[in-house]
């Protein structure tokens, strides 16, 4: 990636993520001591207010901030693991409630069943939840949910 | 499976240590526990010390890092939890903890870490930096950038920028820093207690050679650095050329001076002043080393530094 890649968002551009997160969790993420950004294929990182201070226009960027989600079609995201954290603390909608062997599987990279499900909407993008714990981001189908983490992130559990 | 102390290693440490020596070569053939540090960007200790207690792990603190523990289990298992996925620890050996409290990172500062793959202290100031300021995460390996970019994701920090590029040139792009952690590559002397395969790869040849690109590497970083500035130099070797020697180099040659570190309840050395009849400058017991044997962790070499 180069720096000339990163598009920072401009206050308009931010409060639509809000919105976004807003019409889909029904949480309010407070983005006032943070600045958003975007690179390709719509991918959005939260960045620390001093980054955008800094000029970094001449380095070779690897990654910028904290990956927050994937910007979709129909004003949807989906979120990374560490979005799925920051949003689901305030999150009132589109919830998947997993049991422990289910979310055993699930941090495995396989697909689960649903325990409980907290306003969540068919074929729509939901934070995965076990005990206080989000997992992750999945899409809700028929009472199940089609695991969507990244590969590199997940794991083999120990017996 | 034993570990074999080659000759020219064992003549080497007899020379430092003395009669020390056989304490060293003790804990270098024995295990030493596992580390990590909670991550408090993402849980409080008080949260993940009774979930981590609830799995039958045994947590002793880590008496200069307030959120860092020892455990006596092997690394395939902290690997594999549901906390380790969720980012609530980070496994990182325990002495290497240490050159993030000497840097003091503050909320809001700019700091650059030219070597900061796979990103154990990078994720560290980031934390101790709150996720505020930024992170100037550099390497030069692509394949340990990956492993840097996750890591930090994983961490949950908002404050890195990870970069790309040969530390050699790094000071072109015109960025200037009031802090810079210069962890740069080593022999790795100081790892043959965790990793026995470096004492294969262990010679003379191989420190002198590296000794010589660190010198090439620090005089670039320094470049980097305000007037006034803090570099910490740090390694994973316990050889007096790639630590010692290029700290004289960089008071005699760079002109930067050498500040006295303090860690609490860490046994630590003065660096050496002489070594194979060459002396170095007398500021350069203000850096400090630290042997496996010390406290059971890797060996360490650490220097602040300031222009």
């Amino acid at each position: 990636m180069q720096a000339s890649e990163i598009k920072f968002f401009s206050r308009k551009e931010k409060n639509r993520i809000e919105k976004i997160i807003e019409k889909n969790y029904c949480a309010k993420l407070d983005l006032s001591n943070v600045i958003l950004a975007k690179t390709s294929n719509e991918k959005v990182w939260v960045l620390s207010k001093e980054v955008g201070k800094l000029d970094i226009s001449k380095l070779k960027v690897i990654n910028v901030g904290l990956y927050l989600g994937r910007l979709k079609a129909n004003e949807k995201i989906l979120l990374s693991i560490e979005g799925c954290q920051l949003v689901g603390r305030q999150a009132r909608r589109n919830i998947a409630i997993l049991n422990e062997t289910e979310a055993e599987k699930f941090i495995q990279g396989q697909d689960v069943e649903v325990e409980k499900s907290v306003d969540c909407k068919e074929r729509n993008f939901v934070l995965v939840k076990y005990k206080e714990d989000f997992l992750g981001a999945g899409k809700f189908v028929n009472n199940k949910v089609e695991n969507l983490v990244s590969k590199s992130r997940r794991l083999l559990l120990c017996e | 499976m034993e570990l074999e102390i080659k000759p020219e290693f064992e003549k080497r440490y007899k020379e430092i240590l003395g009669d020390e020596y056989e304490e060293l070569e003790k804990v270098l053939k024995s295990r030493i526990p596992k580390s990590f540090r909670i991550n408090t960007l993402k849980i409080s200790k008080k949260e993940i010390l009774p979930r981590l207690k609830e799995k039958g792990w045994k947590l002793k603190q880590i008496p200069w890092v307030g959120n860092g523990y020892w455990i006596d289990v092997p690394t395939e298992f902290l690997t594999k939890t549901i906390e380790y996925y969720l980012g609530y620890y980070y496994i990182q050996e325990a002495a290497s903890m240490i050159p993030p409290l000497i840097l003091e990172p503050k909320p809001g500062e700019i700091i650059l870490d030219l070597f900061a793959a796979p990103g154990s202290k990078t994720t560290q100031i980031a934390e101790m930096m709150k996720n505020s300021g930024v992170v100037i995460a550099n390497d030069y390996k692509l394949k340990r950038i990956k492993a840097l970019a996750t890591n930090v994701q994983r961490f949950g920090a908002m404050n890195c920028v990870i970069t790309y590029c040969d530390a050699r040139d790094f000071w072109k792009f015109g960025l200037k820093f009031d802090k810079i952690l210069f962890d740069v590559s080593c022999s790795g002397s100081g790892s043959i207690v965790t990793t026995w395969r470096i004492m294969k790869e262990w010679s003379l040849q191989r420190i002198k050679m590296m000794s010589k690109y660190q010198k090439i590497l620090l005089a670039s970083a320094v470049k980097c650095l305000n007037k006034d500035g803090i570099l910490v130099y740090s390694t994973c070797s316990m050889e007096p050329e790639e630590n010692e020697e290029n700290i004289d180099f960089a008071v005699k040659i760079l002109g930067l001076s050498v500040e006295k570190i303090k860690v609490k309840n860490l046994k630590y050395r003065n660096g050496l002043l002489e070594f194979e009849g060459k002396k170095f400058d007398e500021s350069v017991a203000n850096a400090i080393r630290i042997f496996p044997h010390d406290n059971l962790t890797e060996g360490f070499f650490i220097c602040k530094l300031r222009k």
